[in-house]
C-alpha cells in the first residue's frame, strides 16, 4: 500500500508559492523538504548512540523574465514564510539582473508534470519499532563479534524517510518520497604495523534491511568475509606499483563508472568536461568497446533512488553509453541543451538549502556476453574467482594479473579527465593467489572505458556510498557483473610501493 | 532567543508534571543556532547563474540532549517546529530513548573564557543585498584572466546569527558569531580561499587572486621527474589535511576506547613516544575570529589550550563528556588543531632545500585511505617538480608511503607560511610517475 506523504498536506503552502510568484511577475521553483531519520551504533557488543533526526524546510528558486534568477530558503513552512521567501528571491534576482549576472531562461521551456504523486510502499520510520532494530542490531554485532575472535566490530544502522514536493507556476505540483536504510559493519583489526579496518554492507529502502532474511544473510557472510581480510592485511606487503590487467567486484565496478564516467556526463560540467567539446558533448563518438554499456537511472528499493528530479520532472534511466557509442548525458533543466544533450531529470539536491545540481542516482556498467557464475557474490573465494578466469580464458597462466576487492570511494577531477579510487585488497593472481595492501587505481576516464573487456556473473546493484558535488552530499549507488575485467592500459595504474 | 526561551519553559514543564503515560524529564541540554545567510557565486565564469545564484538562507536547528527519569536517554535534532509539534516530539524523543551506562552528566555552570565570534561589519554587508560580494566576484573574474585563466569557479558568503547552550543544571550561553567566507578556483586546477569571523579585506582579496593565478599558470606548464623515492613537499594545506587523516583520526575517543584506532588507551596512559621529539600538536579554541573558536565545547566543556601530543608523546584523545568518563581522562576541548615543530623555516626555504622533487598542492583520495595504519597511497593530482631548489612545471604522479613513519623520520623537516596556521612538510615517498 502506498504511503500517505507527510508533504501532502501543504497544498495551501503550493498555492501561496505560486499566487506570490505570479504576483512578482517571476517564474518559481519552490522544493519542500521533510526528513525524518534515526540512527543507531554498537561497538564491541554495546549499544553506543541513537539519534533521532528531522529537518523540514523550503527553498524557493525564481526566474525573471529575462532569465535572472534568486534563490531563498527557510526552515519555515507556512504560508506566510512561502511568500516571504518568493519576495525575497525575487529581489534578489532582480538585484543580480542589475550586476549583470548570467541569465537562463530554461525552465520557461519545460513541459509541466502531469503526475501529482509517486510514493513508495516502504516500512515508514514512525512505524518502524526501534527497541526491535536496537535488538537485531546487537545481535548482529554480537554474532560478528563472536566469529571472530580479536576485532573491534562497530555496526551502524541508518533509516532516511526524505520526503519532497516540488511546485512550479506551470502548474507542476508533486509529491514524493526517497527512503533509504543501511546497514554497515566496521572490523578493523590489530597488528605490528598498526590498525586495519574493513567494512561490509548492505542497502535498501527501509528497516527490512536488519530484519529480512536475504539481506541478513548476505551481511553475515559480508562480515565474516571483511572480518578475516582485516586479520589477513594488518601485515601485508604493498602491491607494486605499475600497469596490470585488472580485475575487480561490482562495486568497484560501481565506482568506476561513477568516478570515471558519471560525473564527467553531468550536462552542467559540459564547458570544461573531457565528454564535451566547445561546451557540446561529444554524441555518438565511440568511448569503449561495443560490449559495454553504461546506464543510469532508478531503481525502486535502492539506496539512491530517485523517481522525480528536484526541478520536478521524472528522472530518467539513461543508457549514457549504449554499446560503447556516448548517447546522453545527466541533463537537468538548466544545462541539457547548452550541452546539447536531452533533458533526462538528473538534478538533485541535498536539502530544500540547496541549489540542484544534475548528479547520479544508480548508476551500472553492462557487459554483453557476460561469462555466467551461478556462485553467490558472498561465496565467491579469489581462488575460485582465478580459476574461472582461467577456464574461460580471460587471464593466461603468469600473466600479471591483480584482482581488487572492495570499494572505499572514489574521486574525480571531470576537466582534467584523470580520476582514482582505492579498494579493501589486491590479491595477485599471476601465480596463485597473494594478498596484498590496498593501492589506488587512478587513470584516465577514457582510457579506462576502452580497457573494460568482460563481464563475470549476474548484475549486482546495490553497491551504496555517498556523492559529494558543489558542496552537496547525496546517497549513490550502483554496480555491474560481480566481476569485471579490464585490460592492462598505460593510462590506467595501481599506485603501490 | 525566543525559541529556546520557550522550548526551556516546556522541558521544565516535562520536569515537575509528566505528559500522559511519559516518565518525567529528569534533566535536558539544548544547543541551537538561528541565523541566516546570504551567497552568490560564479560557476564556469557566469556569476550569479542558475547554479551560483544570488541566495538568502535563514535557519534554526539544534540538539536536544534528554535525561529521563527512569534513568534512559534521547539525543535528537531540534528544529522550527519542535516547538509547535512539542507534544508529537516528546514522545518521539521517548520512543528513541536508550540505556547507557556511561550517559554523559549534565554540567554545572562554570567560567567561560571570552573569545572573539562577532563582527558587526558583517550585518552590514548582509543588509547591502550583496554589493560587496558582487564586487569581490567581478574583480576576481577580471583580475584572474591576465594569468591565463579561462575558467574561473568563486563563491562569497556571510553570515550572522546567534548560537545558545543551556540546560537544566543552569548552564546558559548565548554568542552572536559572524562569518565570511570566500573561495576561487581555476580552471579546475587549483583553489584557494578565506574563512574568518571577520570580513575579508581588500588586501587578502588581492593576496587569492593573486596566489591562484600565479599557481594556476605554473602548474600548466609540463615537468619531469623520475619515479622511485624521492623527496616530496606538502603544502601547508595539504599537511593539515594529512594530519587529520593520518593522525587526528586516531585520537577520536571513541575509536581509542572502543579498539578501532591506530591508538590504544594504553599508548596514552603511558604516553606513549609516536613521532620525533620536536614535534607536538595543539589544540587551540582560542585564536581570534576563526571558525573554530568557541568559549566551550557542545557539552558545555570550559575551552582551554591543549597540548594533545607533546614533544612527540601522545596525551590524551578527543574525548566528550562520555568517553572521558570511559577512558578516565579529562574532557578535551575543540579548537584548530596545528603541529607544531621546535624548528621550520620558511615555505619557500622548504621547496629550496630539495635537490629533486615533488611540490604537491593537491591530491584525489584523501576520504578514501584508511586511517589507523597511517599507509597512504593518492594521486598527486596538482604537483609541481623541483630540481635544484625551483619549482619546475607539473607531474602527475602517485605518492605512497606511511605518514606516521614520515613524522618519525628525522630527515623529515617543516617550513611556515605566514598566511597559514600548519606549516608545510618535506617528507620522502615512493613516486610513481604517470
Amino acid at each position: 500500500m502506498t504511503k500517505t506523504l507527510r508533504v501532502s498536506s501543504y497544498d495551501a503552502i503550493a498555492g501561496a508559492v505560486r499566487d506570490q510568484a505570479d504576483r512578482e511577475k517571476v517564474y518559481v521553483v519552490a522544493r519542500i523538504q521533510d526528513r525524518v531519520a534515526r540512527q543507531l551504533t554498537v561497538t564491541n557488543g554495546v549499544l553506543e548512540r541513537v539519534d533521532a533526526g528531522a529537518s523540514r524546510g523550503m527553498g524557493v528558486h525564481v526566474f525573471t523574465q529575462t532569465g535572472a534568477c534568486g534563490f531563498a530558503a527557510s526552515d519555515e513552512v507556512s504560508e506566510e514564510e512561502a511568500r516571504a521567501l518568493v519576495r525575497q528571491a525575487s529581489a534578489l534576482a532582480r538585484n543580480a539582473a542589475a550586476y549583470e549576472a548570467e541569465p537562463n531562461r530554461a525552465i520557461f521551456s519545460v513541459a509541466q508534470t502531469e503526475a501529482r504523486l509517486i510514493a513508495t510502499s516502504t516500512l515508514p520510520l514512525r512505524s518502524t519499532a526501534m527497541d526491535r532494530q536496537v535488538a537485531t542490531l546487537l545481535e548482529l554485532n554480537r554474532e560478528a563479534q563472536s566469529e571472530a575472535q580479536g576485532v573491534a566490530i562497530r555496526s551502524g544502522h541508518g533509516v532516511v524517510d526524505e520526503e519532497w514536493r516540488i511546485v512550479r507556476s506551470d502548474g507542476t505540483d508533486i509529491a514524493f518520497d526517497m527512503p533509504r536504510a543501511f546497514v554497515q559493519q566496521s572490523i578493523t583489526a590489530r597488528g605490528q604495523q598498526g590498525a586495519t579496518t574493513v567494512g561490509a554492507s548492505v542497502s535498501g529502502a527501509d528497516a527490512n534491511v536488519l530484519w529480512d532474511d536475504s539481506f541478513r544473510n548476505r551481511l553475515t557472510k559480508r562480515t565474516g568475509k571483511a572480518s578475516r581480510l582485516a586479520r589477513s592485511l594488518v601485515d601485508c606487503a604493498p602491491a607494486p606499483a605499475g600497469h596490470y590487467k585488472l580485475v575487480m567486484d561490482y562495486a568497484l565496478a560501481k565506482g568506476l563508472a561513477h568516478e570515471a564516467f558519471g560525473h564527467a556526463a553531468e550536462s552542467d560540467g559540459m564547458t570544461t568536461s573531457i565528454l564535451g567539446t566547445n561546451g557540446k558533448m561529444r554524441l555518438g563518438e565511440t568511448l569503449a568497446a561495443s560490449s559495454v554499456t553504461i546506464v543510469d537511472g532508478p531503481l525502486l528499493g535502492d539506496f539512491a533512488y530517485q523517481p522525480v528530479s528536484a526541478n520536478g520532472q521524472p528522472r530518467q534511466t539513461v543508457a549514457i553509453l549504449d554499446r560503447g557509442v556516448l548517447r546522453a548525458g545527466l541533463g537537468d533543466v538548466f544545462s541539457a541543451e547548452r550541452a546539447g544533450a536531452p533533458i533526462t531529470g538528473a538534478e538533485r539536491a541535498e536539502s530544500y538549502r540547496s541549489v540542484p545540481v544534475p548528479r547520479m542516482t544508480n548508476i551500472r556498467i553492462r557487459v554483453e556476453d557476460a561469462i555466467p557464475f551461478a556462485t553467490q557474490f558472498e561465496d565467491v573465494t579469489p581462488e575460485e574467482l582465478r580459476e574461472t578466469l582461467l577456464s574461460a580464458g580471460l587471464i593466461a597462466p603468469r600473466e600479471r594479473v591483480l584482482f581488487l576487492s572492495g570499494y572505499t570511494g572514489g574521486q574525480v577531477n571531470p576537466r582534467d579527465g584523470d580520476f582514482m579510487f582505492n579498494c579493501s585488497a589486491i590479491y595477485d593472481f599471476t601465480d596463485g593467489v597473494q594478498l596484498f595492501r590496498p593501492a589506488i587505481f587512478s587513470g584516465k576516464v577514457l582510457s579506462a572505458l576502452h580497457s573494460i573487456r568482460a563481464g563475470i556473473g549476474p548484475m549486482l546493484t546495490d553497491a551504496m556510498g555517498h556523492c559529494g558535488k558543489a558542496g552537496q552530499s547525496v546517497p549513490s549507488s550502483g554496480g555491474a557483473h560481480m566481476f569485471i575485467v579490464m585490460d592492462e592500459n598505460e593510462d590506467v595504474m595501481i599506485g603501490g610501493a | 532567543m525566543k525559541f529556546a526561551d520557550a522550548l526551556s519553559e516546556r522541558l521544565d514543564r516535562a520536569s515537575i508534571a509528566p505528559t500522559g503515560s511519559l516518565p518525567a524529564v529528569a534533566g535536558w541540554r539544548i544547543s541551537v543556532y538561528e541565523g541566516r545567510q546570504l551567497q552568490i557565486g560564479v560557476v564556469d565564469n557566469e556569476l550569479a547563474g542558475v547554479y551560483s545564484p544570488a541566495a538568502v538562507r535563514k535557519s534554526l536547528s539544534g540538539s536536544i540532549y534528554l535525561v529521563w527519569a527512569d534513568g534512559r536517554i534521547s539525543n535528537a535534532s531540534l528544529q522550527r517546529e519542535t516547538l509547535s509539534e512539542f507534544e508529537e516530539r516528546l514522545l518521539e524523543w521517548r520512543d528513541a530513548a536508550y540505556e547507557d551506562a556511561n550517559a554523559p552528566p549534565l554540567l554545572a555552570p562554570a567560567a567561560y573564557p571570552e573569545v572573539q565570534l562577532y563582527d558587526p561589519a558583517i550585518e552590514l554587508l548582509l543588509e547591502s543585498g550583496g554589493e560587496r560580494i558582487f564586487a569581490i566576484l567581478r574583480k576576481s573574474r577580471e583580475q584572474i584572466q591576465p594569468f591565463g585563466v579561462q575558467f574561473l569557479d568563486a563563491s562569497a558568503s556571510v553570515s550572522s546569527g546567534r548560537s545558545l547552550l543551556r540546560n537544566s543544571q543552569g548552564l546558559d550561553l548565548e554568542e552572536r558569531q559572524t562569518s565570511f567566507g570566500f573561495g576561487l578556483s581555476a580552471d579546475g586546477i587549483y583553489h584557494n580561499g578565506y574563512g574568518r569571523r571577520q570580513p575579508i579585506d581588500d588586501a587578502e582579496v588581492d593576496r587569492l587572486i593573486q596566489d591562484v593565478g600565479q599557481t594556476t599558470q605554473q602548474l600548466k606548464r609540463d615537468g619531469a621527474l623520475a619515479a622511485g623515492s624521492q623527496e616530496v613537499v606538502l603544502t601547508p594545506g595539504l599537511t593539515e589535511s594529512f594530519l587529520g587523516t593520518f593522525l587526528l583520526r586516531n585520537f577520536s575517543g571513541s575509536l581509542v576506547a572502543n579498539r578501532q584506532s591506530g591508538f590504544s588507551i594504553e599508548d596514552f596512559r603511558s604516553q606513549r613516544r609516536l613521532l620525533r621529539t620536536d614535534l607536538s600538536i595543539l589544540l587551540d579554541p582560542f585564536r581570534p575570529f576563526e571558525g573554530s573558536t568557541e568559549r566551550c565545547t557542545g557539552e558545555g566543556v570550559p575551552s582551554r589550550r591543549i597540548f594533545i601530543l607533546r614533544n612527540g608523546r601522545l596525551q590524551t584523545p578527543l574525548l566528550d563528556l562520555k568517553y572521558a568518563g570511559i577512558t578516565g581522562f579529562p574532557p578535551t576541548t575543540g579548537g584548530s588543531a596545528a603541529l607544531l615543530p621546535d624548528t621550520a623555516g620558511a615555505m619557500d626555504d622548504l621547496v629550496a632545500s630539495v635537490n629533486s622533487g615533488l611540490l604537491v598542492y593537491q591530491v584525489l583520495g584523501m576520504h578514501t585511505q584508511d586511517a589507523g595504519s597511517g599507509n597512504y597511497s593518492l594521486t598527486a593530482q596538482q604537483a609541481l617538480a623541483i630540481r635544484a631548489g625551483q619549482v619546475t612545471g607539473r607531474v602527475k604522479a602517485t605518492i605512497a608511503g606511511n605518514f606516521l613513519e614520515n613524522l618519525r623520520d628525522p630527515e623529515s623537516a617543516y617550513g611556515w607560511d605566514p598566511h597559514e596556521y600548519n606549516p608545510g612538510m618535506r617528507l620522502r615517498c615512493k613516486v610513481t610517475v604517470e
